[in-house]
């Protein structure tokens, strides 16, 4: 799969798009401007988008309404929120809605380049962490409900005898099930199968 | 203007007594015990003042021989009669040291009553008599002041001050002469049945002396008055045509005594209405004076004095009450004047300020593309290695410093002029909602505008900016006014206030014009969008970054030809002053 790498720049102004994506490009990233927050959720794609930085005030969508559009989509692409100079109010409201971060109008080139790096690290470690999860998910739909079930009473940590108990099967079916789930899971061992469990929940 | 009245009843909310108990005779005797408590109360730091402030006492000393004199030259003209004078203007000169001295003054007063009766040559009464009528005088004077200074109509800055000025003189000034004719033997009078025209007669000079007098210690601080030369000018000239007029008016035939007496009516008009209560009041005194130097010099003809006394009162009171009039309107134009003048100064600043933002945006966009620009360049200049290239990249340093120059300044520009914090303050809508509509009221009438309030009873205090939220409101329904310029009648404007949850309420203006055509809509908040010939299209816009400082919102509710409405949320101010619960 793709990283999520690409900078998209959302402006009103075509100037300070063309200007902030030549910007993103002279520092080696890719990067991406649009006219209006309704241009680019029509070409949005979350699996390439590595960040958005937005203007907080345009007309029709705003940055806000962006960010909010994205939320509601399920992205968890990171938003950057320009702001003009002084609207801290503004600026308040796009960090409590989620924004990674905020930068004030007129700003240099480093400021701008730390932010949007910071935020590509950011979507990259979480499209790690999902695709682990789709991995882990995926070796999960192996196992059989009885097999399953095994596994959540093995992470609830009962011993074979009490599964075998609990179950009313005997505690070397209980066994021979158990095999099976760390070879299906590709658990190393007990903490092994207990993290992959755990993180099998978060993705739920 | 009209206001809708039945909102209006809805935003006073009844007025009854508390317990029911309706009454006037419960509610005088109610009023006559707080007072004669109060009168007890202020005698004492009457009394005690006066020996901690020394000059205080030459003051008294001064009423005391004034007032002696004048009873004298009131009682020259009706030797031993002692309380019947067509001027009593010692009266008015003890009621008039009362308003200012307070009602703990009123032993005083009696005694100096008592002294100049005592001391009147040809007087035949006892001491207790005398000291009777003394001590009925003082305290019913000490108490009509007293009224006065509970009512809080020390000044004749309104009518409603000069109202109960009025009355309380007409109460006292009856007492008075009652307690006089009574107790100074003066029964003859009542034998030959004799007593009511006495005391018509009597009451007149004490009322009169009342109206002249006491006024000139009541004169408001605000209002008209001959303050630059002109006007000191004008007014003298006033008062020459006023001695002429009288002149003329006294001097004719028996038969013609009253002729020209209504003449008087014409240079007291043009006083009182130049120079409000003061004109009045000095125009009052100049008629006064010439009247009394005319019958003591022995001029008149001395039956005729009451007759004049009488038609001197209408004139007295007429004039009194049309320079009060003209004062008091002077005085709320002179606030309305200053209240639109203050909006107006903030409505420039802040459509300065918002001018400025507008600027300021506009020129950062292109310093901002400029300066990522020339960081692109220099970045892909990197890549090259020598000499011309660091010199192109240190030029490339240099634009961008002057590139964040031009930004400081536009920066510091937009600060400078930019609006102050709000200062916020729990503060009532219904009052500025109220003023907002009056303020408004003249352009609304002359268009066939109806406005009505429909605020919420026990509508929660908001926490914002009174002034910014007024300017807000006075936008709006400016607005919504020149909207209905061409609707059809009936041309109604709605401003209504509710409570929207436990943190906001929410005001709406509301017309009933076309609507915001479409076009505008969306750009209807932005700076420089006007669908008005010469607006610049900063209203909106300034409205909106105001309601934001004060953490609310505002937006377009509704347009569709026939309702157009614009509303705006404020917080609710906690823990401050809450309305109270409607009486019951």
């Amino acid at each position: 799969m793709t990283a999520p790498s690409v900078v998209h720049i959302v402006d009103d102004d075509p100037a300070i798009g063309r200007a902030l994506a030549m910007l993103a490009r002279s520092a080696g990233l890719e990067a991406e401007a649009h006219a209006s927050a309704k241009a680019f959720l029509e070409a949005f794609d979350p699996a390439t988008a590595g960040c958005v930085v937005t203007d907080a005030r345009m007309p029709g969508m705003t940055g806000l309404d962006l960010q909010r559009a994205l939320k509601a989509r399920g992205a968890e692409t990171p938003v950057i929120v320009i702001t003009g100079h002084g609207a801290v109010a503004l600026a308040v409201e796009a960090l409590k809605a989620g924004a990674a971060d905020f930068i004030e109008k007129p700003f240099d080139d480093h400021v701008f380049l730390a932010s949007v790096r910071e935020a590509l690290a950011r979507a990259q470690r979480s499209a790690q962490s999902r695709a682990q999860r789709a991995v882990i998910a995926e070796r999960a739909a192996q196992l059989s409900a009885r097999e399953r079930e095994i596994m959540d009473l093995i992470v609830d940590s009962l011993s074979n005898p009490e599964i075998a108990a609990r179950l009313g099967i005997s505690v070397r079916t209980v066994e021979s099930h158990r095999a099976r789930v760390m070879e299906k899971m590709q658990a190393r061992g007990l903490a092994d199968l207990v993290r992959l469990a755990i993180r099998l929940d978060e993705s739920d | 203007m009209r206001l809708d009245n039945s909102h209006a009843n809805r935003l006073a909310g009844g007025i009854t007594t508390p317990d029911g108990r309706s009454g006037a005779a419960a509610a005088l005797a109610d009023a006559f015990s707080d007072l004669m408590t109060s009168t007890l109360n202020q005698t004492q730091p009457g009394f005690a003042r006066l020996w901690r402030e020394p000059r205080r006492l030459w003051l008294w000393a001064l009423f005391f021989i004034t007032y002696g004199a004048l009873d004298r030259a009131s009682a020259l003209f009706l030797p031993g009669v002692v309380a019947l004078t067509p001027w009593d203007l010692a009266g008015g000169l003890a009621f008039g040291f009362l308003i200012v001295e307070g009602p703990g003054a009123a032993w005083f007063v009696a005694l100096a009553d008592l002294a100049t009766d005592f001391l009147a040559p040809g007087q035949h009464s006892s001491l207790l008599a005398m000291t009777l009528a003394a001590l009925v005088t003082g305290i019913s004077y000490g108490l009509a002041s007293a009224w006065l200074r509970r009512l809080g109509a020390v000044r004749l800055a309104d009518l409603r001050a000069l109202v109960s000025l009025a009355l309380a003189a007409a109460l006292a000034a009856l007492a008075h002469v009652s307690a006089d004719l009574a107790a100074l033997g003066r029964w003859s009078l009542f034998a030959d049945r004799a007593w009511a025209p006495a005391i018509v007669s009597a009451w007149t000079g004490a009322f009169v002396g009342i109206l002249i007098v006491a006024p000139l210690f009541a004169l408001p601080r605000s209002g008209p008055k001959p303050t630059a030369t002109r006007d000191a000018v004008e007014a003298g000239l006033a008062g020459l045509v006023i001695v002429a007029v009288m002149a003329l008016s006294l001097s004719g035939a028996p038969g013609d005594r009253f002729r020209y007496f209504y003449l008087l009516f014409l240079p007291q008009i043009w006083i009182a209405v130049r120079f409000g209560v003061v004109g009045a009041v000095f125009g009052n005194l100049i008629v006064q004076i010439g009247l009394v130097a005319f019958f003591l010099g022995g001029l008149g003809p001395r039956d005729a004095v009451f007759d004049y006394q009488f038609r001197f009162m209408a004139l007295v009171a007429t004039i009194l009450f049309l320079g009060c009039a003209v004062t008091e309107r002077r005085v709320m134009e002179g606030a309305l004047r200053e209240r639109q003048e203050e909006l107006a100064r903030v409505a420039r600043l802040s459509l300065a300020g918002e001018m400025a933002a507008a600027l300021a945006h506009q020129l950062n966009q292109p310093l901002m593309a400029a300066m990522a620009f020339t960081r692109s360049a220099q970045r892909l200049l990197r890549a090259e290695a020598g000499p011309q290239a660091e010199g192109a990249s240190q030029a490339m340093d240099e634009a961008v410093a002057q590139a964040d120059r031009a930004a400081a300044i536009v920066r510091s520009l937009r600060d400078f002029i930019g609006r102050s914090a709000p200062e916020r303050a729990a503060i009532a809508i219904e009052p500025l909602a109220r003023e907002a509509a009056q303020l408004v009221g003249p352009e609304c009438v002359r268009r066939g505008v109806r406005i009505a309030l429909l605020l919420d009873h026990g509508l929660p205090a908001a926490l914002a900016d009174a002034v910014q939220v007024q300017q807000v409101l006075i936008n709006l329904i400016g607005n919504a006014v020149e909207a209905l310029e061409h609707a059809p009648r009936p041309r109604v404007i709605e401003v209504r206030a509710r409570r929207l949850s436990e943190l906001h309420l929410e005001v709406e203006v509301r017309d009933s014009g076309p609507g915001v055509a479409p076009e505008i809509e969306a750009r209807l908040f932005e700076p420089f969008a006007t669908s008005k010939p010469r607006g610049m299209g900063l209203g909106l816009a300034v409205c909106r970054g105001l309601v934001e400082a004060q953490g609310g919102r505002l937006w377009l509710a509704e347009n569709r030809p026939g309702a157009c409405s614009f509303a705006f949320t404020l917080p609710i101010a906690r823990g401050g002053p809450r309305p109270k619960p409607a009486a019951t």
